[in-house]
């Protein structure tokens, strides 16, 4: 009944539609940039990388390959040195790989020692490459998520102080500065908190004294001292739960907001 | 009259407070800044009527900036805006050439200010 009372009392505010040309409440033109700067960088990491693979693992089977077939003991499925084969299981092969002289194949396989080397060594450096290029990858994204990490970490466990230093302002670095803004409108909200309720001390104080008692209320009705101590606590808990947390560049001392910056002005 | 206004505050949420709080009395606010960097670069490309300044904000404070502004246009009328103490605070921000010291919670108090600056 009393919330329905409540209800037909709150005046009705008149919002105003926003213009069909406002940008959507939900998408942050930053973090979208952020997102398109992210994906270009996995499409040109992640192109450069299946590059590095394929030229890498193509220079080692054409390298292994080749020493297979120049090898006359090997005995695997491209060796037709091999003399141990009969005559008509060796033809067999031939025709299966579409070669029609085990002469010409030999010839067309063989390849100087020199190059072969020179391509397992193309090979080695690639998969070099490979393990370099994903280190690099790792350290560029894994590095300031952990520090991301660390700053929400911090956020959450009411720790203001330190702002998240995520690098530059591309992609992850631009999340960590939407994190340290997040953090800045919270302590603006507690700042807030914090002085309106000392305005509301000093208020109940007054009151206290124009009603001729103390500042416990102690000359008031039962009922009304209950009132005033409900109004008091209510008051004393908000303000410690913004002591609670440690701000950027500003402490409280003696029930003040002073700048850590600037303490003796 | 109507002012052209820069608000400078690194917490979006206050910009957007003080932009709201500003329009009905027929003022315009011609830019927002979040740091005092910003607010030196904004003030002398945009010479707006008055600049509310908060104190505490990173790479370049409140004091700093307004001292650069000041430096640039001795006439510039900068309101400083912040949650920290009147009392320890006000006195050095009227010595510093500003036209007052507001308490950011106190919005009644601004925008007398702000119209008889």
């Amino acid at each position: 009944m009393e919330h329905g009372l409540l209800r037909q009392a709150r005046p009705q505010i008149d919002r105003p539609h926003p213009p069909k040309t406002a940008p959507h409440p939900n998408r942050n033109p930053r973090w979208e940039a952020c997102v398109a700067t992210l994906q270009r960088r996995i499409v040109v990491y992640g192109s450069f990388l299946i590059l590095v693979i394929l030229t890498g693992s193509g220079s080692f089977i054409l390298a292994t390959t080749a020493q297979s077939r120049s090898d006359p003991d090997h005995n695997g499925p491209m060796g037709f040195a091999d003399a141990a084969i009969p005559g008509a299981a060796r033809g067999e092969m031939q025709a299966a790989h579409g070669l029609k002289d085990p002469e010409g194949a030999r010839v067309a396989v063989q390849l100087p020692t020199s190059l072969r080397n020179g391509l397992m060594a193309a090979g080695a450096i690639l998969s070099a490459g490979i393990v370099i290029a994903m280190m690099y990858l790792l350290y560029r994204v894994i590095k300031p998520l952990k520090e991301l990490g660390r700053a929400v970490y911090r956020m959450s466990h009411g720790q203001l102080d330190e702002p998240a230093r995520v690098g530059d302002l591309k992609d992850i670095g631009m999340v960590g500065d939407m994190v340290n803004d997040m953090a800045t409108d919270l302590q603006e909200m507690l700042l807030h908190v914090w002085n309106h309720t000392s305005q509301d001390i000093a208020l109940l104080n007054r009151i206290s004294t124009a009603l001729g008692c103390d500042c416990a209320g102690n000359r008031l009705a039962p009922e009304i001292r209950k009132d005033f101590d409900f109004v008091r606590q209510d008051i004393q808990d908000m303000r410690a739960m913004v002591k609670a947390f440690d701000f950027y560049h500003v402490q409280i001392m003696n029930e003040k907001l002073v700048s850590k910056a600037h303490p003796q002005m | 009259m109507s002012k052209r206004i820069l608000v400078v505050d690194d917490s979006a949420m206050m910009r957007k407070l003080i932009t709201k709080m500003v329009g009905p009395g027929g003022h315009v606010v011609v830019g927002e800044a979040k740091n005092g960097l910003e607010a030196v670069q904004l003030y002398k490309s945009l010479r707006p009527d008055l600049v509310t300044m908060d104190i505490t904000m990173r790479d370049m404070d409140g004091f700093a900036a307004a001292k650069e502004i000041l430096r640039f246009d001795d006439a510039a009328q900068i309101i400083f805006l912040s949650n920290l103490d009147v009392d320890r605070y006000g006195q050095d921000a009227q010595r510093l050439g500003a036209v007052g010291y507001v308490n950011k919670h106190q919005s009644r108090e601004l925008m007398d200010m702000i119209n008889n600056p």
